[in-house]
């Protein structure tokens, strides 16, 4: 009875998936169509055809706990090829919100994060943090003088600063934390389910994976193999491009200001404000073209509010960030100073809510490639 | 030769198909006494039965089943058929309907000695649909040697061509009419059985297994004809690419069946079918391998599961437990590779072999062309039946997905639903 | 009637090109008959011809042309005799003169040389000519007194209440007897039922009790509940049936045959007739004879049998390892099924709410059946059982563990609605083991789909054993036959009530009597009433046939019987156990004691008979035996060289259709044999063997079907008992010093039209290796 693995199915799992879009689930009848329809799915132990069934008896520990589930780029191939109509596809989206929601502590943002009736005073949490600082430290000017607008008048980038650089290592903070119960739980859900050869998890050769699919993500190269929507790959690298070159700029601007103090707004012959306009239009028109994709796939696909928050917030970024500029160029100085407010929130947002919700993916499916490229997966 | 006697109630019953559904309700219900009409849009009875060459279990030729049915037929006067016949209108109601038949010229009378001059005589050559396409044959025909009524056609196709007269000139017994047309006949009868059977599911729609894009992937329906002893290669098993003898066999069950994307049930005969055709290959090749790739290997019966248990002796017939949902063909071999995930051990297998065998479901006839008369069909096309009604009934294959066993079982309790009808009134 | 016989040869279809015709008119002339030819007598002016021939008195026609399987309405003159000789098929195409030339002018000069082909033509028209000489146009039998068209249906459930219903609708006085004292049976004791028509989705309300209120609703049905059949004697259109209460012991309680031990004397010989019948009354101790027929006894004309099915009871330890019989935990789905019926599921052993239940499938030893006799209704069932547990309990778990799914056809409709529940789960596996665990259960499953050996936690496990047919262990019609009162040989057909599967549905060995619902196979309740209603159709028309005097399929429309010329019965009874039908009853001397309408018509009487007293008025001993004289065996007194004879003696349901294919096909075989086909070779008579090789043929083979488990005979034994026959005459031929190899039989099936040729041509050449008969000439 020692190797035996007692199954204790989990009601109120299978009915959480269920709400979380995973609601055909049930339907499945294992003859493991979808895991040859995967185009990613690797030969030994693929996928979702075991997570199907593992979902359906309401097995959370063996789901939440597997690397697989991020394996999975939700191209929909399966879903399409489905005999039954039970979407593994919309199966493997659900168990991932459930992981990062389970993953994210505190259990009670997290779920903030994932309730859509929240959603107001999420944003108003920034808002009133500003507000209070600013007061507070009088960093807040409702008068910013001069003749031309700079933002940092109104913002005093100290206020900003002050409270974007705790916001960010909370973030830090609170991956960290689901990072080390996230390795060692797809560790020895792959160790237990034979997914893998290697006893311990050494840190030295796994940084190496992470190294090594790093480039495989930027290529969007597993995105590319799907058949069913292959426009994603491009919506998705554009959103991710966006964000990664307007971190870039962030950090450019954040080292020189405090580095050489040089101050903002810089000259639009800068080539670093040409990186900042071309991220922030890429960011736009990805996430743009992901709401358009997500009303395509309707009904096959189920888009939750996972999906649609996440989408909206980084359309909402780089809607507010461009418009911001616009609006200074135009020199429409109420109308500017109101967006970036705005904008503001929104970057708060997204620091602080990043671990709880869908953009964690981010952390989280590169280190389940990474570890099963560590682990020696053919994937 | 029975002589007519008085039977319960009056009327006459119409038999729509002249499967062996149709044959079975019009024999069971004349032999009670009753006067039979059975309509039959091929130019022989028989129907799908006619093209199968082994029935499982018991692996005996159909032939021998459809010979003492038509045996029945010869010695019963009360029955009277019509072939290359089809049912235009039906009007009436429980008791008294009035039926138009079309009736298409066979371009061949009663004179016809079976000597096959006709046959020799035209040139032109066209596909054999009984071999579903994979022979051709003459413009002058005999559908096949067991043919009943055993009567050459003259196809259509030819006709107004130099064939045509070439046919009629040959002929000694005068039995080419090259002035047949198409009649239509006014039929009143008290209860109408709709026998209309089924069709094979076409695989061409299944996209995912290859069907129609590579010559080494056929149906069951087309091994059944290779199979037997009439069929476009002599009962050789062959694979269609070089007519090669196979050294492996896949055979790909639910092929369109229990799939919401073509048929969502389950078609009753296909796990039977490929269990069966997999001895097909075994007899003529001891070393041939076989795989059968299943979600559910569904033997319903004492019979069928004892059969299943035999087969599963043969060391060279593998069962994998998963479903192709992935075909594809080696440019220079031409082999086919199949791929699926066992799920009992959670590993995708690649396994090539030299022809692949799609365990096509059946369809209603009626779900292709609805049938021109008042009945409730299910969402496939299945005709459900209303006993409180009555009048009409769907019966065989036409009703629900069934083995031959029990569309007989089926078809004789129509017998007596249409009889019940008569007798009301 | 006097016959006037005429002699017909068509010269169409090649015939004329290929046999000299005048030479073959010359065999009926020179007897002194008639013979006309013509080039088409299918033709308008070929039956003009026949016609006018008939109106000038001729009442036996021969017409030598097309085999008799074509233009049979053609050809059909009512009042006459009419015997086809098939010179199309099975000479003249058969034997196409590139293979079989024909003789030359010169040749024809030559005493020594001879036409094979005109020779086999010739021949089968005096086969026919002796034939029709000994035959008689056939008068429909009707029985002595009036018959009963009431219909006795066996077994009150769902199947016998709608067979009654369906036959009653069709205007047929109906009795209905239930053994027990309320209708309904097994589908009046479940909680829920499996749907019967569309959508076929979830379980439904039992609908028993609606048929109960329609069938008590019909004015021409009757029925006995806490009623059996005693016995049931006599034959369609006349069954003497005595009821009785269960377990009740009367005189008219049906005997029984005697054991096989008990048959023979110490030296083991066979006793004699008297002594037999003494022992038997010996052993049947206060119960009436067969023969004896109960006075109060009710009469009815035919049977629907509907006795249902008996929850499988597993033996002693023989599923030990999934802790039947070891824990009170684990039931079979028929004993869940009653505590369903009576309430909420619990555990036996404490009364607890059951509120986790592993459902097994296969009794998961080595290979993966199964549970014998589930069929496909287990799954069905499992399924059901599965949403009684969800809907006693919200946080109710249901396990089921299959092997396959069996839910085809529409049911797969049943399987995706279940599934979709959220506490019932599936999975392919292998329970390997069930064992205690605190106060409930541990089920450990291997090869499952779950990727690793598992084991759950369960309150209650349950089997998924299947349904016994009634037949199995009990005859229930209880038939006063002398071949005793169940059916026989449906061991072969595990119990279930069968007599030719796949093609003859409802039929049973015994004529008058149909089976319906779970006694033929596993059935749904949907399947069942379906079932009935096809049963009740047999009944009718066998009833139809008994009135019309004809038989019943496979024969349907024959109106010959077996006519027995008794002074000469030696009392061997041979016919009365050969007989697959049971047709026949002996009397106390032995001597049969014939029941017409319990006939089929297939001879295998006469072909048992050694006496040869048993014959048809078409069909005969004699008119078979005739056709065998009636073969010119030539000897060395006609040609140095004189050509081969060999007779094939061919059942006309497969075999004979099967050479007529050959013949279309222009396949050749040997000219030097000469066919007759039989009804079945069950009817062969050894007889016609001796004379054939006593009058110098050299060899004589038999073409049948496939015998064995999945035989194919028509009459289920006919071959078989052909086989055992010539194995027999071995030993007769040796005392002629005649190798047994002159006598083969083989096994052909319809479709073996390409195989048959060399089957023929081999026999033949190792007669012709064996050489001569040394009888020719004598």
């Amino acid at each position: 009875m020692a190797d035996r693995y007692m199954i204790e199915p989990d009601l109120n799992f299978i009915k959480e998936l269920n709400g979380m879009g995973a609601d055909t689930l049930k339907k499945c009848y294992q003859c493991a169509t979808c895991s040859v329809a995967c185009p990613i799915s690797p030969d030994d132990r693929p996928f979702p055809r075991k997570e199907m069934i593992a979902a359906s008896w309401g097995l959370k520990d063996k789901l939440i706990k597997s690397g697989d589930i991020w394996l999975c780029h939700n191209c929909g191939d399966c879903t399409t090829m489905c005999p039954r109509g039970a979407k593994p596809g919309d199966t493997l989206a659900a168990l991932r919100t459930y992981a990062i929601m389970d993953y994210g502590k505190p259990r009670a943002l997290a779920e903030a994060v994932n309730d859509p009736k929240k959603l107001p005073i999420l944003l108003l949490i920034p808002a009133v943090i500003f507000v209070i600082v600013g007061l507070i430290t009088g960093l807040l000017d409702f008068t910013p003088g001069g003749s031309e607008i700079v933002h940092s008048h109104f913002f005093s980038s100290w206020l900003v600063d002050l409270i974007m650089v705790p916001a960010s290592i909370w973030t830090v903070v609170i991956f960290a934390i689901g990072i080390k119960g996230f390795m060692k739980d797809i560790h020895e859900n792959a160790v237990a389910e034979g997914k893998t050869q290697k006893e311990k998890l050494e840190i030295g050769p796994f940084l190496k994976s992470i190294v090594n699919v790093i480039p495989k993500i930027l290529k969007h190269s597993k995105f590319s193999e799907c058949g069913e929507n292959e426009e994603r790959a491009t919506s998705h690298m554009m959103v991710l491009f966006g964000f990664i070159g307007l971190f870039i700029v962030t950090s450019i601007f954040f080292v020189t200001m405090y580095g050489f103090g040089i101050h903002g707004p810089y000259s639009q012959l800068n080539p670093v404000k040409w990186l900042g306009n071309i991220a922030g239009v890429a960011l736009v028109i990805g996430s743009a073209l992901m709401i358009k994709n997500r009303f395509a796939k309707q009904p096959d696909q189920n888009t939750t509010y996972k999906d649609w928050s996440l989408i909206g917030l980084a359309l909402a970024l780089g809607l507010t960030g461009m418009l911001t500029e616009m609006s200074r160029l135009a020199g429409a100085a109420g109308l500017s100073y109101t967006i970036y407010f705005i904008h503001l929130m929104f970057v708060f947002a997204l620091f602080v809510y990043l671990p709880y919700s869908k953009l964690a993916h981010l952390v989280y499916r590169t280190l389940a490639m990474a570890y099963a490229d560590y682990s020696g997966r053919k994937f | 030769m029975t002589e007519s006697t008085q039977a319960l109630g009056n009327g006459t019953i119409l038999v729509v198909g002249g499967g062996i559904g149709g044959l079975t309700t019009a024999l069971e219900a004349a032999e009670v006494g009753y006067e039979v009409f059975i309509v039959e849009k091929n130019p022989y009875l028989g129907g799908r039965v006619a093209q199968l060459n082994q029935y499982f279990p018991k692996l005996c030729p159909p032939t021998c089943g459809l010979e003492i049915n038509f045996k029945r037929i010869k010695n019963n006067p009360r029955i009277h058929f019509f072939t290359l016949a089809e049912v235009e209108k039906v009007s009436g109601s429980p008791g008294s309907y009035d039926v138009t038949v079309r009736l298409n010229p066979r371009y061949v009378n009663e004179n016809c000695t079976c000597c096959d001059e006709c046959a020799k005589a035209c040139k032109m050559e066209i596909t054999d649909e009984f071999n579903l396409g994979m022979s051709r044959q003459k413009g002058a025909y005999l559908p096949h040697e067991m043919s009943f009524p055993s009567r050459y056609v003259i196809s259509p196709q030819i006709i107004g061509t130099e064939d045509a007269q070439r046919c009629k000139d040959v002929c000694k017994y005068d039995a080419v009419d090259l002035d047949m047309e198409t009649k239509t006949m006014d039929l009143q009868v008290g209860a109408i059985v709709w026998s209309t059977g089924w069709v094979p599911y076409d695989a061409g729609r299944i996209d995912n297994l290859g069907f129609g894009r590579y010559p080494n992937i056929i149906t069951n329906m087309m091994m059944e004809r290779m199979a037997a002893p009439n069929g476009p290669t002599e009962g050789k098993v062959l694979r269609p690419s070089d007519d090669k003898a196979p050294e492996s066999v896949a055979f790909v069950q639910c092929a369109g069946s229990r799939d919401e994307n073509h048929l969502p049930y389950c078609s009753y005969i296909c796990c039977m079918a490929s269990l069966k055709q997999a001895t097909y290959v075994r007899e003529r090749y001891p070393d041939a391998k076989i795989y059968i790739f299943y979600i559910d290997l569904r033997a319903p019966g004492l019979k069928y599961e004892q059969f299943y248990q035999k087969i599963k002796e043969d060391k060279n017939v593998f069962f994998i437990k998963g479903k192709v949902a992935e075909v594809s063909e080696d440019p220079d071999s031409k082999g086919i590779t199949v791929t699926a995930e066992n799920a009992m051990t959670g590993e995708k297998i690649h396994q090539t072999v030299d022809m692949v065998v799609l365990a096509t479901g059946m369809q209603p006839s009626a779900a292709t062309a609805k049938l021109p008369a008042d009945l409730t069909y299910n969402a496939d096309g299945f005709i459900v039946n209303d006993f409180k009604k009555g009048g009409m009934f769907g019966a065989g294959c036409a009703n629900r997905p069934a083995d031959v066993m029990s569309s007989n079982q089926n078809a004789t309790g129509m017998a007596l639903k249409a009889i019940q009808t008569l007798v009301k009134r | 009637m006097d016959k006037k016989y005429g002699v017909y040869i068509c010269t169409g279809c090649g015939i004329g090109e290929s046999l000299d015709i005048p030479k073959l008119c010359d065999v009926p002339e020179e007897e002194g008959l008639t013979c006309k030819t013509h080039g088409q007598f299918c033709g308008k002016e070929g039956l003009e011809m026949l016609k006018q021939e008939i109106d000038g008195g001729v009442n036996t026609l021969m017409i030598a042309a097309c085999s008799p399987r074509v233009n049979y309405d053609t050809f059909d003159f009512p009042g006459c005799i009419v015997d086809r000789v098939n010179i199309r098929e099975q000479v003249v195409w058969s034997h196409p003169r590139d293979k079989f030339p024909a003789l030359t002018e010169e040749e024809k000069e030559d005493e020594e040389k001879f036409d094979r082909v005109q020779m086999m033509a010739e021949d089968y028209l005096r086969m026919s000519m002796a034939k029709t000489e000994r035959i008689i146009l056939p008068e429909p039998y009707k029985l002595e007194e009036e018959m009963s068209k009431k219909i006795l249906v066996i077994g009150g459930g769902v199947t016998g209440i709608t067979a009654a219903m369906d036959a009653a609708k069709a205007g047929y006085e109906v009795t209905l007897v239930e053994k027990e004292e309320k209708l309904g049976g097994y589908a009046a004791k479940m909680r829920k039922q499996i749907p019967v028509d569309e959508p076929y989705e979830k379980p439904i309300e039992p609908i028993i009790g609606g048929l109960i209120d329609e069938l008590n609703g019909l004015s021409n049905v009757t029925v006995k509940t806490g009623a059996v059949v005693a016995r049931l004697a006599g034959q369609p259109g006349e069954f003497f049936v005595t009821f009785k209460k269960p377990g009740e012991k009367i005189e008219f309680d049906v005997p029984y045959p005697l054991p096989e031990e008990m048959t023979l004397d110490e030296s083991g010989n066979e006793l004699d007739a008297e002594t037999l019948h003494q022992k038997f009354m010996e052993y049947n101790e206060g119960r009436k004879d067969i023969l004896t027929i109960d006075p109060n006894a009710e009469k009815f004309g035919a049977v629907v049998l509907a006795a249902g099915w008996k929850p499988y009871k597993p033996k002693e330890g023989e599923f030990a390892h999934l802790g039947f019989g070891e824990s009170p935990d684990v039931i079979t789905n028929y004993q869940f099924e009653e505590m369903a019926a009576a309430g909420k599921i619990t555990r036996p052993s404490d009364g607890k709410a059951a509120k986790s239940v592993v459902f097994v499938q296969s009794p998961g030893k080595e290979d993966d059946a199964d549970f014998s006799y589930s069929g496909s209704t287990a799954s069905l069932v499992a399924l059901k059982h599965a949403t009684y547990l969800r809907e006693d309990y919200d946080d109710a778990k249901a396990y089921i563990f299959y092997q396959h799914m069996r839910t085809p056809g529409l049911s797969e409709n049943f399987y995706k609605s279940v599934q979709q529940d959220t506490g019932i789960f599936l999975s392919k596996g292998r329970v390997s083991a069930v064992s205690k665990n605190g106060d409930g259960l541990t089920v450990e499953a291997e090869d499952t789909l779950l990727g690793e050996k598992i084991g759950v936690k369960a309150d209650l496990v349950v089997l998924g054993t299947g349904m016994v047919p009634a037949t199995k262990d009990d005859p229930v019609v209880n038939m006063a036959y002398r071949q005793g009162p169940g059916f026989r040989d449906i061991d072969l057909f595990n119990g279930y009530v069968d007599s030719n599967f796949i093609c003859f549905p409802y039929e049973t060995q015994r004529t008058g009597i149909y089976a319906a619902g779970t006694i033929r196979r596993n059935m749904t309740m949907g399947e069942c009433m379906e079932d009935a209603a096809g049963a009740a159709l047999k009944t009718i028309q066998s009833l139809e046939s008994v009135n019309r005097g004809v038989s019943v399929h496979p024969r349907s429309g024959d109106m010959t019987f077996p006519d027995f010329f008794f002074q000469r019965c030696t009392q061997c009874k041979r016919c009365t156990q050969e007989c697959p039908f049971g047709a026949l009853d002996d009397d106390a001397k032995g001597t049969p004691k014939p029941n017409p309408t319990r006939c089929r018509r297939c001879g295998t009487c006469m072909g048992a008979c050694p006496e040869r007293i048993i014959g048809f008025a078409d069909y005969s001993i004699d008119s078979i035996g005739s056709m065998v004289k009636a073969v010119k065996v030539p000897s060395e007194d006609d040609y140095t060289e004189p050509p081969f004879r060999v007779l094939g003696i061919v059942c006309e349901n497969d075999a004979y259709p099967a050479l007529d294919i050959v013949g279309l096909n222009k396949g050749a075989f040997s000219a030097d044999v000469r066919l007759i086909p039989v009804r079945c070779l069950g009817s062969m008579n050894v007889i016609w063997i001796k004379d054939a090789l006593s009058q110098g043929m050299d060899g004589v083979f038999l073409l049948g079907c496939k015998h064995g488990d999945d035989y194919q005979c028509h009459f289920v034994k006919g071959s078989e008992l052909a086989d055992i026959r010539v194995k027999k005459i071995g030993d007769a031929l040796a005392s002629l010093a005649l190798e047994q190899e002159r006598v083969a039989q083989f096994e052909v099936a319809i479709d073996d039209y390409d195989k048959l040729p060399k089957i023929i041509n081999d026999f033949v050449e190792s007669i012709e290796a064996l050489g001569p008969n040394p009888f020719k000439g004598f």
